[in-house]
């Protein structure tokens, strides 16, 4: 037994198979989805009548906040990222998603951001002031708690995760299809799924920012959030950039699993696919140009209002031609009512709803009355809840046989469809008539007329919340005791109900390929039967055994390095956000040092222990990769990094420009920081891109002391520059700039120490290359680790072309 | 009966959204219902000949016509919101000038936590109640001393924010007298669901009784140093000549600068035309200082009119 629990604690702590962590991703999300909704009831509970003392507003706000984001960032997208784990590899036929580790890595960073977001609490108090984090609120000035810091560092962790694993779908996915499986062939899932990582890429990291901003401010009392010319504005546009992309980030898979639901209980293809997968590339686009109507009411002037009410509103349409082309599937079908396809009906029931209701809130002139009511409330609820969630739901469903080869009781499935429905609209419905209370208040005054409405929202949400719980008591006995399912239950095209239930470790025997005619076939043998079979032939398609030499090492693939990489960074964060305040005015915090050295102690060794490791990667499969045919797996992560990073500069320098036009004072070019410094720091970074582009040339000519010169004159190089930066930092620093922070010391100070720990970071890396370089690695054709550090390296010199001008000469 | 301009636009403009919704509504829920009921799996119902099956990726079907006019209605529809919006927001944002609002209603207000503070053009504040005259525009400058708040009127269906820095302009005309309740719409800490005021809508003649200027004139106005300077606080209601409320009560002066008042508080006398009242007090200064000295006047209100002040500088030579 004990031996048992040892090997099963150490298959899911090292676990890299993407469906142990699909799995994990599921149960961890699932479990935050009952913690944030006891919040929630306790929240209706406390606002079912007048005057309640149920919560103190000290309380209440904590838990608004921290239902709002562990809802968001802690259940909506895991959950879906759960199933895109777990089922996406094998729809597009490939045994694992391009790095196993990475993606393990991510599940660990996502637990235990998680975990510190939840934490907060038990730190004075967990962030208070909504989800949205407004400033000034957000500084230290307002909000002193120790909790919000570690809120923050739960957040950056949070983000790292959705960054590594969108980097992991995207290689994936553009890389590692099956042969002939071109991305027209695919179903509305994976596309959503690829869709959805797209925006990730480009909006987290404007969050990313953001919050390290904030943080900043927070811990050295720097001045872009609490001042007037950054506040509130500032926090508006970097968040809300990130914040509407977002609610499609979290709806967009939902919208995939119903549009694949759909289908295959209709049994009849989706209508108009190609105009569904258009609409959401359309949506998704536009996604990026309406943020300001969160902003209608801040006064950002009339031309700007009117020009975002029409990208809102025109966001509408793709939506349109969505819902329209699912309804018009179950023409001529024959509909199958199982609970799969009734959350999925439901949850197009509910988007309807939340989408027009959406088009009020898209008009400005509406918004001057409806901004901060409960209509707003309602209308985001019929989103994420009504429609992510019933969808995600009905996600569970559809793909419970297949993780667990075992079919749930669909007779409580369908009285928890039942359940959820009516106490959904009971509870939200009432929100759109309180179209003049305040969100987000503790509680209201008897001369109001709201109580009716209230306790009936209240009543909905016990129905809702109760409901759940035949959810969870279905799957967990089903997980045990349910019939055999089979391998395609609901007779369903896409590839993973073509394997076995649930699916071996190497998914495939045999990667299938598909024809030009879009049949799939499993090697060289005749292709499936007509799918209406339930033989076990289906799952194993040509009766072989393991026959590719890799899939038995991934079977045992097994890595600590992830989860211990995870670690340390948490109590990394942990040590950075604990600290106590060293300062009252401005606030600032003094690090808890001893966490933050055995965090850094931690990491160096998992890194190393990560990088030494043998753990070979399947790349085997990746015939068909448009438009990224010759770009290798780990070339095309590095470059969709980097795109990421460039965001994430590119809002550090936009929220510099921003300062900078709303103060009038601004000092002149060359008064604060000395362009002869600049001129010097701009030469040795150029050249040392010089130096790193000479020792790839002789890492290809096999010229082993070339390549250590080399890398060794870009070590001393990133270093001379660190060292001219940190001279200016300290004479900075000694006339007295530290000590009262304007803001063009504040942007300074954030913008170029980015930028220095990058550099910091890309010199750790040289050194890691000058160690193997001088055993000799890297002159037989194995350079293209080189390669990846210079496109890093050369990166960190063009955003240093763009920081010089800003800073020193304009 | 509308309260405010504001109600009615916003009325107008959210029952045209509201039939355009229902409409929609009703008919996208009415194809759903009708294809879930009639082509849901029964005995009779027939094996759909493309149904798509394992091993094969089903052919695309659908018209490009479908997406067309799906496009084209929703077009139709939401290019009349957008215009409806743009008329709406246009009034919105047009507040009247300073200038072309009556005396008294245009009206500083500031967000803290966890009141809202108004302040007067005649120097009245008040940290509850905002009065204004009935069938009159309103025009409120709308700031914050601390974080992010919303000012909102419940009831009249306009609000804006409160941002620390800003100054975003509201307007709306009153149609109804009464009390309303201002509230906070952007959480902004513990006492949020408290941050409250009252907005009193008030006949336009009680408004102009209560709403009171005191105007100080000093004379001579340039004195040497020990030379003294009487100082008169005139105070009038805003009412239409003749028709005033005559104010009653003291006022006070003070300075900053060095110097002495022969007293600083004097009792206020009816003056000659109905509603006006003044009266006076000597002032010596006893250093150039600055170069001048600046004479506030406050007259402390009585319960129908309000407070109000006013100052002046007299030069010193």
């Amino acid at each position: 037994m004990g031996q048992r629990f040892a090997y099963s604690a150490r298959r899911w702590l090292y676990t890299t198979n993407h469906k142990d962590i699909g799995i994990l991703y599921i149960i961890t999300s699932l479990f935050l989805f009952a913690a944030a909704g006891v919040l929630a009831i306790t929240m209706r509970t406390q606002l079912s009548a007048p005057d309640n003392n149920v919560l103190t507003a000290n309380v209440y706000n904590q838990f608004v906040t921290v239902h709002g984001l562990l809802m968001i960032f802690w259940v909506l997208s895991p959950l879906a990222f759960g199933f895109a784990n777990f089922v996406i590899p094998l729809q597009i036929g490939c045994r694992d998603l391009a790095f196993p580790r990475l993606n393990s890595m991510s599940y660990w960073f996502f637990l235990f951001s998680g975990v510190m977001m939840i934490l907060s609490f038990f730190f004075g108090a967990a962030p208070d002031l909504g989800w949205t984090l407004y400033s000034p609120q957000n500084t230290g000035q307002f909000s002193p708690a120790i909790g919000f810091n570690l809120g923050a560092g739960a957040l950056i962790l949070m983000v790292v995760s959705i960054t590594m694993s969108s980097i992991n779908f995207l290689v994936t996915m553009f890389k590692m299809r099956a042969p002939g499986l071109k991305l027209r062939y695919m179903s509305v899932f994976p596309w959503a799924i690829l869709v959805t990582i797209f925006m990730m890429l480009y909006a987290f990291p404007s969050f990313l920012a953001a919050v390290v901003l904030l943080y900043v401010d927070r811990a050295f009392g720097t001045v872009y959030f609490s001042s007037i010319q950054g506040g509130s504005l500032l926090w508006d546009n970097v968040f809300w950039f990130f914040g509407h992309p977002e609610v499609y980030i979290v709806l967009f898979p939902a919208i995939g699993i119903i549009a694949d639901i759909i289908p295959t209980f209709a049994r009849r293809p989706l209508y108009g696919s190609k105009y569904v997968i258009g609409s959401l590339v359309a949506a998704a686009l536009i996604s990026f140009v309406v943020w300001g109507h969160h902003m209608f009411v801040t006064g950002i002037g009339i031309a700007s209002t009117k020009l975002y009410t029409v990208t809102t509103i025109a966001v509408s349409l793709p939506f349109d031609v969505i819902v329209i082309s699912l309804i018009e599937t179950l023409g001529f079908a024959k509909l199958r009512l199982k609970a799969p396809a009734l959350f999925a009906l439901g949850a197009v029931a509910n988007f309807i709803v939340g989408g027009i209701t959406g088009v009020f809130l898209a008009s400005v002139a509406l918004d001057y009355a409806l901004r901060g009511t409960y209509f707003v409330v309602a209308h985001f609820h019929y989103i994420m809840v009504g429609a992510s969630i019933i969808g995600l739901i009905g996600g569970l469903y559809y793909w419970f046989p297949k993780i667990t080869g075992r079919m749930y009781d669909e007779r409580l499935a369908k009285v928890h469809f039942v359940l959820s429905m009516i106490g959904f609209q009971v509870l939200y419905f009432p929100m759109f008539l309180l179209l003049d209370m305040p969100r987000r208040i503790v509680t209201y005054s008897p001369q109001t007329d709201w109580g009716l409405l209230n306790l009936t929202a209240t009543l909905g949400g016990l129905i809702f919340g109760g409901a759940q719980l035949l959810l969870f008591y279905n799957l967990y006995r089903s997980s045990r005791v349910g019939p055999p399912s089979g391998p395609n239950p609901w007779d369903a095209w896409t590839l993973e109900w073509a394997l076995p239930s649930p699916p071996p470790p190497h998914d495939f025997d045999v990667i299938p390929t598909f024809q030009a005619d879009g049949t799939i076939r499993f090697g060289s043998g005749p292709g499936l039967p007509n799918g209406l079979g339930h033989s076990n032939e289906i799952g194993n398609p040509n009766g072989s055994s393991i026959s590719n030499k890799t899939s038995p090492l991934h079977h045992e693939g097994l890595s600590p390095w992830p989860v211990l990489m995870a670690f340390a960074a948490f109590i990394f964060f942990l040590g950075l956000t604990i600290g106590k305040p060293a300062n009252p005015q401005p606030v600032s915090y003094q690090p808890f040092w001893p966490l933050i050295a055995d965090g850094v102690i931690l990491g160096i060794i998992s890194l190393f222990g990560y990088s030494r490791e043998t753990f070979t990667v399947h790349e085997d499969t990746h015939v068909e990769s448009w438009p990224f045919k010759q770009v290798p797996n780990m070339k095309l992560g590095i470059w969709t990094f980097l795109g990421a990073e460039v965001i994430f500069f590119g809002v550090l320098i936009g929220s510099y420009f921003f300062v900078r036009t709303n103060d009038a004072a601004w000092p002149p070019a060359g008064s604060l920081f000395e362009i002869r410094n600049g001129f010097a720091m701009t030469l040795v970074l150029l050249t040392s891109s010089l130096t790193a582009i000479m020792a790839l040339a002789s890492a290809r000519a096999g010229n082993r002391n070339g390549l250590i010169a080399s890398l060794g004159g870009t070590l001393v190089l990133g270093a001379a520059f660190l060292y001219i930066k940190a001279g200016e930092w300290f004479s900075l620093g000694a006339s007295g700039v530290f000590q009262n922070y304007s803001l063009p010391a504040t942007s300074y100070f954030i913008t170029t120490g980015t930028h220095g720990v990058h550099v910091f970071a890309g010199m750790c890396m040289t050194v890691y290359l000058l160690a193997k370089a001088i055993k000799g690695k890297y002159l037989h054709g194995d350079h293209t680790t080189l390669e990846h550090f210079g496109l890093y390296w050369h990166f960190v010199d063009i955003v240093w072309v763009f920081l010089f001008p800003l800073f020193y000469l304009i | 009966m509308a309260v405010s301009s504001t109600q009615v636009q916003f009325d107008s403009l959210f029952g045209l959204f509201t039939y355009l919704a229902i409409a929609v509504s009703i008919i996208v829920f009415s194809l759903l219902i009708y294809f879930v009921v009639k082509y849901r799996d029964k005995p009779s119902s027939r094996q759909p000949d493309d149904t798509p099956i394992l091993g094969k990726v089903p052919p695309s079907r659908g018209h490009a016509r479908s997406v067309v006019v799906t496009v084209s209605l929703s077009t139709i529809i939401l290019v009349a919101l957008i215009i409806g919006s743009f008329g709406a927001i246009d009034n919105i944002l047009s507040p009247p000038a300073p200038s072309q609002v009556c005396d008294g209603c245009s009206v500083l207000v500031t967000g803290h936590q966890f009141y809202w503070n108004f302040a007067y053009p005649n120097g009245h504040s008040d940290n509850l109640v905002l009065r204004v005259p009935l069938g009159n525009s309103i025009r409120l400058n709308v700031t914050s001393a601390d974080v992010f708040h919303d000012f909102g009127i419940i009831g009249l269906d306009i609000k804006t924010d409160a941002i620390p820095g800003r100054t975003n302009v509201m307007w709306f005309t009153t149609y109804k007298a009464g009390n309303f309740t201002i509230q906070c719409f952007e959480l902004c800490g513990i006492g949020h669901a408290t941050m409250k005021g009252i907005l009193n809508v008030v006949d336009e003649t009680t408004f102009q009784q209560w709403y009171t200027h005191t105007r100080i004139t000093c004379s001579p106005s340039s004195v040497a140093v020990n030379q003294t300077s009487q100082c008169t606080a005139l105070l009038s209601d805003s009412s239409p000549s003749g028709l005033g409320l005559t104010p009653k009560g003291n006022v006070t002066f003070s300075t900053p600068a060095l110097g002495y008042f022969n007293t600083r508080t004097c009792t206020l006398m009816a003056g000659t035309s109905k509603g006006t009242a003044s009266c006076s007090v000597l002032y010596t200064p006893t250093a150039a200082g600055t170069g001048s000295a600046r004479i506030t006047s406050v007259y402390g209100g009585d319960p129908t009119q309000s407070d109000s002040s006013g100052n002046t500088a007299i030069l010193i030579a």
